[in-house]
C-alpha cells in the first residue's frame, strides 16, 4: 500500500521529532478484524440487490376510473340534454309580430289582427309600425301589453277586421264580441291584463 | 488466483466489467482490510464500519461500468468509501448512540471502540490503552483534518491521490495533513496528562 514518492518525503515530510512519533504510533495502529464471514455476506448482499433489481413490479393498471369518468360524463350530458328539453318545453312561444294577439273563446283559440297605422283611432301614441314592423328591444308580450292598454276604446279598433281562430271551423266574429268575452277568461286576462276603460 | 495476483488493479477491474465475477473476487480480497482500517479510524465504530466496507464493495459491483480506467482504482474505491463515511457520520451525530465500550476520565465520557470484536475487551495493555488514547483523539479531530491525516499517515497514500480522494488542491491537502497532525498531537498530549 505505500505509494509514497521519494521527492514527497524529502519535500515536505520533515516533521518535528515528536510528529514523528505520532506519525508512527499512527502506522502502528492496530488493523480491524474483520469477521470470517465477511466474504459470504458481502455475496449474500449482493445477490439480495440484484434479485430486488430483477423482480419486474408490473404496473397495476386501472382501467376503472375511465370507467367513472365516462359514465359521469355521461350522466352529465344527459342531464344537460334533459334540462334543455324541459325549458324549451315550457318556454312561451316566441311571437315573432308583436302586434298579434290571441285569446280563447268558446275553446277556441282567436287571434285578433289589429288595424293599419292609418285606421286607428284614438290616442294612442303609438305607431303601428313601432308595434309590428321594427324590431324593439322590449318582448314581445310587452309590447302586446302597451298596445292594448294605450287603446282607449274597442272602437277604435277597424270593425272591419275580423278574428279568425287557429284551428277548427272557421268562425267569423266581432272584435268587439271577442273583447267581452276574453275578460271572462281567467288565463287570458293574466298573460294579458284588461285594457283600461 | 495467482494469476489474478499479478494483475493490476485497473486490468481487473476491466476483467470484471467484462463479466469475470472472479476479478472482484479478487479486489474484494486486496482491498477489505485496508478499507475497513481507513473507515474504522474515520468512525471509530466497528459495526458501521463494516456496514461501510460492504456497501463500497456493492456499490463499486453496481457500478463496474461506471470506472474509467483514467483513474487509478484505489482512487475511486476510497473516494466512495470516504463519501459513504461522511454520509453516515452526518447521520449518525443526528440519532448519537451510547455504545458498551466506554472509556472515562475526569468525569468526561468518550466513547471507544475497540479494532477488534474479541470476547474479552477488558484485557486493558498498555499498548490497547494507547491505541484507545489515539482513536480519541482522531475522534476530536475535525472531519476534515481527521480524514486527510488518516489518508496519509495510516493508509501511507501520496499527496497526489488525497488530493483526488478528496478533491481538493494539494496545496490544502498538505496544509490540512499538517495541521491536524498538530491537533492530534496536543490532544494526546492532554489526554496523556489527565491519565
Amino acid at each position: 500500500m505505500c505509494s509514497m514518492n521519494n521527492k514527497e518525503v524529502n519535500n515536505f515530510e520533515n516533521p518535528d521529532d515528536g510528529l514523528k512519533d505520532l506519525i508512527e504510533e499512527l502506522k502502528n495502529l492496530p488493523e480491524m478484524k474483520l469477521p470470517p464471514d465477511f466474504d459470504g455476506r458481502l455475496k449474500t448482499r449482493i445477490a439480495l440487490d440484484n434479485e430486488k433489481k430483477q423482480k419486474k413490479i408490473t404496473p397495476y393498471t386501472s382501467y376503472s376510473k375511465y370507467l367513472v369518468y365516462s359514465g359521469s360524463f355521461i350522466i352529465v350530458l344527459c342531464l344537460a340534454v334533459l334540462s334543455v328539453i324541459i325549458f324549451r318545453s315550457g318556454k312561451e312561444p316566441v311571437i315573432k309580430n308583436a302586434a298579434i294577439d290571441s285569446t280563447y273563446y268558446h275553446d277556441k283559440k282567436v287571434i285578433i289582427i289589429p288595424p293599419p297605422e292609418n285606421l286607428i283611432e284614438g290616442s294612442s301614441k303609438k305607431t303601428i309600425e313601432k308595434i309590428t314592423g321594427q324590431k324593439d328591444n322590449k318582448s314581445d308580450k310587452k309590447q302586446i301589453q302597451e298596445y292594448f292598454e294605450t287603446e282607449k276604446s274597442p272602437e277604435t279598433v277597424s270593425p272591419e277586421k275580423f278574428a279568425t281562430p287557429l284551428s277548427g271551423p272557421k268562425t267569423m266574429m266581432m272584435s268587439k264580441e271577442i273583447k267581452k268575452d276574453s275578460s271572462k277568461k281567467g288565463d287570458s286576462s293574466k298573460k294579458y291584463p284588461a285594457r283600461k276603460r | 488466483m495467482t494469476e489474478h495476483f499479478r494483475i493490476s488493479d485497473e486490468d481487473l477491474m476491466i476483467n470484471f466489467q467484462s463479466g469475470d465475477n472472479l476479478a472482484f473476487d479478487e479486489l474484494v480480497r486486496r482491498y477489505k482490510q485496508p478499507l475497513a482500517n481507513f473507515i474504522f479510524r474515520f468512525l471509530a465504530s466497528y459495526d458501521d464500519s463494516l456496514d461501510i466496507v460492504q456497501d463500497t464493495f456493492i456499490r463499486v459491483y453496481q457500478n463496474k461500468d461506471n470506472y474509467k480506467t483514467v483513474a487509478k482504482f484505489s482512487t475511486w474505491l476510497y473516494t466512495i468509501a470516504s463519501n459513504l463515511a461522511k454520509t453516515h457520520l452526518r447521520r449518525s451525530r443526528r440519532f448519537k448512540l451510547f455504545s458498551s465500550n466506554v472509556f472515562k476520565t475526569n468525569d468526561e465520557e468518550y466513547e471507544v471502540e475497540y479494532a477488534s470484536h474479541d470476547p474479552s475487551p477488558e484485557e486493558n495493555t498498555d499498548k490497547n490503552l494507547r491505541s484507545a488514547l489515539i482513536q480519541k483523539s482522531l475522534n476530536k479531530l475535525p472531519d476534515h483534518y481527521r480524514e486527510v491525516v488518516i489518508l496519509r499517515d495510516i493508509m501511507e497514500l501520496s499527496y497526489e491521490e488525497i488530493s483526488k480522494i478528496t478533491k481538493l488542491p494539494e496545496g490544502t491537502v498538505k496544509s490540512r495533513i499538517n495541521r491536524g497532525r498538530l491537533i492530534l498531537k496536543s490532544s494526546l498530549d492532554a489526554f496523556s496528562i489527565e491519565l
